[in-house]
């Protein structure tokens, strides 16, 4: 094994590899992943000012609704301010410190892939069934006037449209899910190993 | 050029072989060497001030860049199914080759073993072969330094059979 590390540790690296810059290679990186998070922040920080602002002017352009208007507004309104914030979360659960021991940093790992599982499972349920309920909410504003089969048809066919929305979704999030999963359990493998 | 970008070019040039070896090790494919590589460099200059108030380097390079390629291989682990032989030899040849050509062969053969490895075995090795003491594997890894030897003499021994061609 001695003879194994002294060749190991004394072989070469291709001189395509010895010629790059390494400094210009960081650069790029940095900037590209600053890219990332200042488009993130930027889009997140515009649907958290464009729900105030719509609710605002909601609220003063329609000064004599039911209260079923308000409530329902502001349930859309806060729907919008909760997909703020996940997309941010989601940028934010990808950054990690490598400084750490093996151990710790795996452990750290799987906290954050198990918080992005249920980020991805469950709140975008979350948001969908708040978005519904903001919409019925609101319809109660304006339906009374409306004949029983016309009420029928406003609901049935907001209830529909989410469903079509929802299967199409679930596809999308079951498949985001199954590659969390993979990394989830091999991150798992490599912490459960160390008992063996 | 401020300090910090001083202290990272100095580090980067004198463990650039380290550095190599254990994206070599990690990469499955030539592409994921270099984004591997990437990644690797980000993630020391954002450590760097971490680095200052620790002693031991060796331990901070190798932390880093273990973490940093096993972080990128999870992410990657659909391309490591389909492309586990793709990174091509050429990658492998150093400016000596010809005159060593029965080393090359079994460096290339000792990354295949090693990257068939699991993946705390593989780090374990890897840290043997780059002349790590027991105790500084037990920092790097987190686990014990007895588990340490435990697990690195059962790696050894199937490394030995696996490689017997070349060892005798």
């Amino acid at each position: 094994m001695e003879d194994l590390q002294k060749l190991w540790q004394g072989q070469g690296i291709p001189q395509s590899f010895r010629d790059q810059n390494s400094f210009e290679i960081l650069q790029k990186g940095l900037k590209e992943q600053q890219k990332k998070v200042r488009r993130t922040n930027w889009i997140a920080t515009l649907c958290f000012m464009a729900t105030l602002l719509v609710y605002a002017g909601i609220y003063y352009a329609f000064p004599n609704q039911s209260i079923f208007f308000y409530v329902g507004m502001l349930i859309i309104s806060l729907d919008m301010i909760i997909f703020s914030i996940l997309m941010w979360l989601g940028i934010a659960t990808q950054k990690f410190d490598a400084s750490q021991n093996q151990k710790d940093f795996a452990q750290k790992a799987i906290h954050k892939l198990k918080f992005q599982l249920f980020l991805n499972q469950a709140t975008i349920w979350v948001y969908g069934v708040m978005l519904m309920l903001g919409l019925s909410i609101y319809y109660l504003d304006f339906v009374s006037v409306f004949t029983y089969w016309q009420i029928v048809l406003i609901y049935g066919g907001t209830y529909a449209y989410f469903i079509l929305v929802s299967l199409f979704v679930k596809k999308h999030i079951k498949r985001k899910g199954n590659l969390v999963k993979v990394q989830l359990s091999s991150w798992e493998e490599l912490m459960s190993s160390e008992e063996k | 050029m401020n300090q910090k970008e001083v202290q990272f070019r100095e580090l980067i040039e004198e463990n650039q072989n380290r550095f190599y070896r254990i994206c070599r090790v990690y990469a499955y494919k030539a592409s994921d060497l270099d984004d591997l590589y990437q990644e690797v460099l980000i993630q020391i200059w954002q450590s760097l001030d971490k680095f200052r108030e620790e002693a031991a380097l060796n331990t901070f390079i190798y932390r880093i860049a273990i973490n940093t390629a096993l972080n990128f291989n999870k992410k990657q682990k659909k391309n490591k199914i389909q492309s586990l032989e793709t990174i091509p030899n050429t990658l492998l040849k150093t400016e000596n080759d010809s005159k060593e050509e029965i080393s090359d062969e079994m460096i290339i053969e000792l990354y295949q073993q090693i990257q068939n490895l699991k993946e705390e075995e593989k780090s374990l090795i890897l840290l043997h072969l780059e002349g790590l003491s027991y105790q500084e594997m037990a920092s790097v890894t987190g686990y014990s330094v007895n588990l340490v030897g435990v697990k690195l003499n059962r790696i050894k021994k199937r490394l030995a059979k696996k490689l017997k061609n070349y060892t005798k």
